[in-house]
C-alpha cells in the first residue's frame, strides 16, 4: 500500500499526525510518501492508494490551497478512478467552493469539488464532541474548529456520517462530506485511532484485506468506552455539544 | 456626563473594596470578585484606577507565573513596593482586583510597582487600561485545543494586543514570538546560547514554526533546543531569529553569563534547568529594561527561590518517588516526559493524566496525546509505564503506537491502584505524573508507594 501525506509541515495539527501513525502501524509494510510545500506531490500519477490532508492553520490554509488547486485536475481524475482520499479537520474546508475569513478580511478560493462554502469566525469557535454513524456502525469523533460551512438548499451533498449527537458540516445536516473514496470530515481524534473498525474497513477497502488494525484490543476497547460515554444523554447536558 | 463616571468610579472602588475585606475576613482570596464587580458597576473602572509608577506585565503560554514571582521576589527583595496578581486570576478581574486591593479609598496607588501576569487572550483587554512600561513574552507553545486552537491564533491577540509605548522583552529563540509586534517603539530580544551537553535537535512531533513567516518557505533551524524552540533562517527571504539583546553565553557553576548590549555580566544561576534559565533570563531582561542596575539584580536574584508547587520528591527504602504535575497539553507533558527520560538510573513511570473535569462529567478530547512525545517514554531506561483513569485505554494505545513493548505496559482504570502494580526491584525512581486537578490521587499513590518501600 502506497500512502501520501500531503504538507505535514503544515498539516499537522490537533493530533491528526497520529492518523498516519495508526495506518503505518497497522500496515507496516505501507510505503508513506510525504510531500512537502513546493514539491510535485505523488498522486497525480495514480500509483497512490491513500492520500492524507490533515488539520492546519488559517493561514496554512491560505498556502496549501493555491497549492492544491494547481493539481485540481489530477485530483478530480484520481477521485473518479476510485483513489482513497481523507482530509480531516479544516483540510475539509479546502473542498468546497470558498472559505471567508470577515475578521480578518481575506477570501480564497476552495477546490469546488463540493457544494458549500466556509466562514471561518476567529471569534466562534466550535467545539464539540460527536456521535453518528456510517452504515449503521457508529462513529466517534472531537470538533474543534473556526470553520462554519454554509450549504445551500437544495443541495446534492453526500455525507461521510449520520450526525446522531454533535454538530454536523451544519446545524441541521450530516457530518462530512464524500465523493467516491474521497472522504472529507471536520472529525478530530485523531479519526482512525479513535474509530479502530472504521479504519479496518477502510483498509479492507482499499487493499482487500481483512486483518486486525494495530493494537486493535486495545484501540476498540478505547472506542467502546468512548462509545458508551457519548451515548449517556447526561453527558452532553443542555446543549447538542 | 464625566460626574457620572467620576461617582460610577467611586461607587465601583467603595463597594469591591468592601466586598474585598469581606472574603478576606471570611478567609477566602478575594483574588477575582472585587475586580469583576468594580468593572461591572464601571466598565472603566481599570482605565480611571491610578497606577502604581512602575509596571511590568508578562505573558506567554508557559513560565509566565514563575517568571512573575521571580520579578515580584526580586523587587522585594530590592525593597521595593509592588503590587501583583500572583495569587489571583490573570485576566483583567484578577488585574483589578490586584490594584483595588492596594488603593487607597480615593483610588490612588500605594505601591510604587506592579507586577502582573497577564493571559495570552487578555492581554489587549488588560494591557489597554493598565499602561506597562515593559511587557514580557516568554514563548507561544500549543496549549489548550479548545481555548487556545493553535499558537498562531494566540499570537494574533498578542500582536494586536501588545501596547506599542511599552518596552516588549521577547524571546528571540521563539520565532513565533520574535515576530510580535513590529511597530512597537522598543522591542529587546533574549536568548540563551546552546549550551554544554544539549543534545542537537530533540525527536519532537510538535514544531510550530516550520515556515517562513514573511515568505512560506520551509525554515532551516540553525539549533533547535526543543519544539521550534531555537535558531532560525529562511533559505529563500533571508529571514532570521533576531539578534539577542540579552544573550546567555553560559549557566554553569552557579553562574549565569550574560551578554548585554556588549557587555558582559554575571548573575547567580537560580536554577539549571533550561526553562529555568530562559525564566531567569526573561526576569533579567524586564528588570534591567524597567530600569534596574544590573548589580542590584544579581544582589536579589542571589536570594531568589523558586519554589515548584507541582514537584514534590519523597525519599523512600533508598528511592525516590517524584510526584510531578504535567498539565495535559502537548508540550507541556512533552516537557516532563523529556525531563523523566533525561533522569538518572532505572525508573518506573505512573501517569494518570485524564482531564479531571471532563472525566466527572463528559468525555474529554483527547488529540492532544497524538501531539504529545510519548516516544520519550520508551526509552530503555523506564523499565514500566503504568497507565491509570477513564482515559487508560487511549493511553495504552497511545504507548502502544509509540512502540513501547507490551511487557513494559501495564493500564489500569482505578489510578489509585497503579501504585501496586508497579514492580519495585531494580528500580531507584518512581514517577507519578498528573494532571493539575488529580493532586489529592498522586499523593494516596505516593503514600501507597512510600508503604510498598519502607
Amino acid at each position: 500500500m502506497k500512502i501520501e501525506v500531503l504538507y505535514p509541515e503544515l498539516a499537522c495539527l490537533y493530533g491528526d499526525p497520529g492518523n498516519c501513525l495508526f495506518l503505518r502501524r497497522s500496515r507496516p509494510d505501507a510505503q508513506i510518501i510525504s510531500t512537502t510545500l513546493g514539491t510535485a506531490p505523488a498522486f497525480p500519477s495514480g500509483a497512490v492508494d491513500l492520500v492524507i490532508l490533515g488539520s492546519m492553520t488559517e493561514h496554512g490554509q491560505q498556502v496549501v490551497a493555491p497549492e492544491l488547486a494547481r493539481h485540481a485536475t489530477a485530483l478530480r481524475e484520481q477521485i473518479e478512478r476510485g483513489t482513497h482520499f481523507l482530509f480531516t479537520g479544516n483540510a475539509t474546508d479546502l473542498l468546497g467552493t470558498s472559505v471567508a475569513n470577515p475578521q480578518l478580511g481575506y477570501e480564497f478560493a476552495g477546490l469546488g469539488l463540493f457544494d458549500f462554502t466556509v466562514e471561518l469566525g476567529m471569534r466562534e469557535r466550535i467545539n464539540s464532541k460527536f456521535l453518528g454513524e456510517i452504515d449503521h456502525e457508529p462513529i466517534v469523533g472531537f470538533k474543534s474548529q473556526f470553520s462554519h460551512v454554509r450549504v445551500p438548499e437544495p443541495h446534492k451533498l453526500e455525507f461521510f456520517a449520520s450526525t446522531i449527537r454533535g454538530v454536523g458540516l451544519c446545524a441541521g445536516v450530516d457530518e462530512g462530506v464524500r465523493m467516491n473514496n474521497l472522504i472529507g470530515t471536520h472529525l478530530l481524534g485523531p479519526l482512525l485511532p479513535l474509530n479502530p473498525l472504521f479504519t479496518r474497513r477502510l483498509l479492507c477497502e482499499i487493499d482487500g484485506v481483512d486483518t486486525p488494525v494495530a493494537f486493535e484490543e486495545t484501540a476498540v476497547g478505547a472506542f467502546e468506552a468512548r462509545l458508551a460515554e457519548l451515548r449517556d444523554p447526561r453527558i452532553w447536558g443542555a446543549t447538542a455539544h | 456626563m464625566r460626574v457620572v463616571a467620576e461617582v460610577l468610579f467611586f461607587i465601583a472602588l467603595w463597594v469591591s473594596k468592601a466586598v474585598g475585606l469581606l472574603l478576606r475576613l471570611l478567609g477566602k482570596n478575594a483574588t477575582q470578585l472585587p475586580g469583576r464587580i468594580a468593572i461591572i458597576i464601571c466598565p472603566t473602572f481599570l482605565t480611571r484606577l491610578r497606577k502604581p509608577a512602575h509596571i511590568i506585565a508578562v505573558t506567554g503560554t508557559n513560565g509566565k507565573t514563575t517568571t512573575a514571582n521571580m520579578i515580584t521576589d526580586a523587587l522585594v527583595l530590592l525593597r521595593h513596593q509592588v503590587t501583583s496578581n500572583a495569587f489571583g486570576s490573570n485576566l483583567n478581574h484578577g488585574v483589578a482586583s490586584a490594584l483595588l486591593r492596594d488603593a487607597t479609598l480615593f483610588g490612588a496607588a500605594r505601591r510604587d510597582y506592579g507586577v502582573f501576569e497577564v493571559d495570552e487572550i487578555s492581554v489587549g483587554k488588560v494591557l489597554g487600561p493598565v499602561h506597562a512600561d515593559v511587557v514580557v513574552v516568554t514563548n507561544l507553545f500549543r496549549d489548550s485545543i479548545y481555548r487556545n486552537a493553535h499558537p498562531g491564533y494566540i499570537a494574533g491577540f498578542l500582536d494586536a494586543g501588545l501596547p506599542d509605548d511599552a518596552t516588549l522583552v521577547l524571546n528571540g529563540d521563539d520565532i513565533l514570538v520574535s515576530g510580535l509586534r513590529p511597530s512597537a517603539s522598543k522591542r529587546v530580544f533574549f536568548s540563551v546560547s546552546p549550551l554544554p551537553g544539549e543534545p542537537p535537535s530533540p525527536p519532537n512531533l510538535v514544531i510550530d514554526a516550520r515556515t517562513c513567516p514573511r515568505c512560506d518557505a520551509e525554515l532551516v533551524f540553525d539549533f533547535r533546543r526543543y519544539h521550534h524552540i531555537g535558531r532560525v533562517h529562511c533559505p529563500v527571504c533571508g529571514y532570521h531569529s533576531p539578534s539577542a539583546d540579552y544573550l546567555v553565553t553560559d549557566a554553569s557553576a552557579g553562574q549565569l553569563t550574560l551578554e548585554t548590549y556588549g557587555i558582559q555580566s554575571r548573575y547567580p544561576l537560580v536554577d539549571a534547568g533550561v526553562t529555568s534559565i530562559y525564566n531567569e533570563v526573561a526576569v533579567i531582561a524586564g528588570l534591567r529594561e524597567l530600569g534596574l542596575k544590573s548589580e542590584d539584580l544579581a544582589r536579589a536574584l542571589a536570594r531568589v527561590h523558586v519554589t515548584d508547587n507541582r514537584l514534590e520528591v519523597i525519599q523512600a527504602g533508598g528511592k525516590r518517588i517524584v510526584l510531578q504535575a504535567a498539565k495535559g497539553t502537548p508540550v507541556a507533558a512533552s516537557r516532563v516526559f523529556a525531563d523523566v527520560s533525561a533522569g538518572p538510573g532505572r525508573k518506573a513511570v505512573i501517569t494518570f493524566l485524564d482531564d479531571a473535569h471532563d472525566a466527572a462529567d463528559s468525555t474529554e478530547n483527547i488529540t492532544w496525546l497524538y501531539d504529545a512525545d510519548f516516544e520519550l517514554l520508551v526509552d530503555p531506561s523506564i523499565a514500566q509505564v503504568v497507565v491509570g483513569g477513564k482515559r487508560h485505554l487511549d493511553f495504552a494505545l497511545r504507548l502502544d503506537l509509540a512502540g513501547l513493548p507490551a511487557e513494559r505496559l501495564v493500564s489500569v482504570l482505578d489510578p489509585k491502584t497503579t501504585a501496586d502494580l508497579i514492580e519495585l526491584s531494580d528500580i531507584d525512581t518512581i514517577y507519578v505524573l498528573y494532571d493539575l486537578f488529580n493532586g489529592s490521587t498522586a499523593h494516596v499513590i505516593g503514600q501507597r508507594l512510600k508503604e510498598r518501600l519502607a
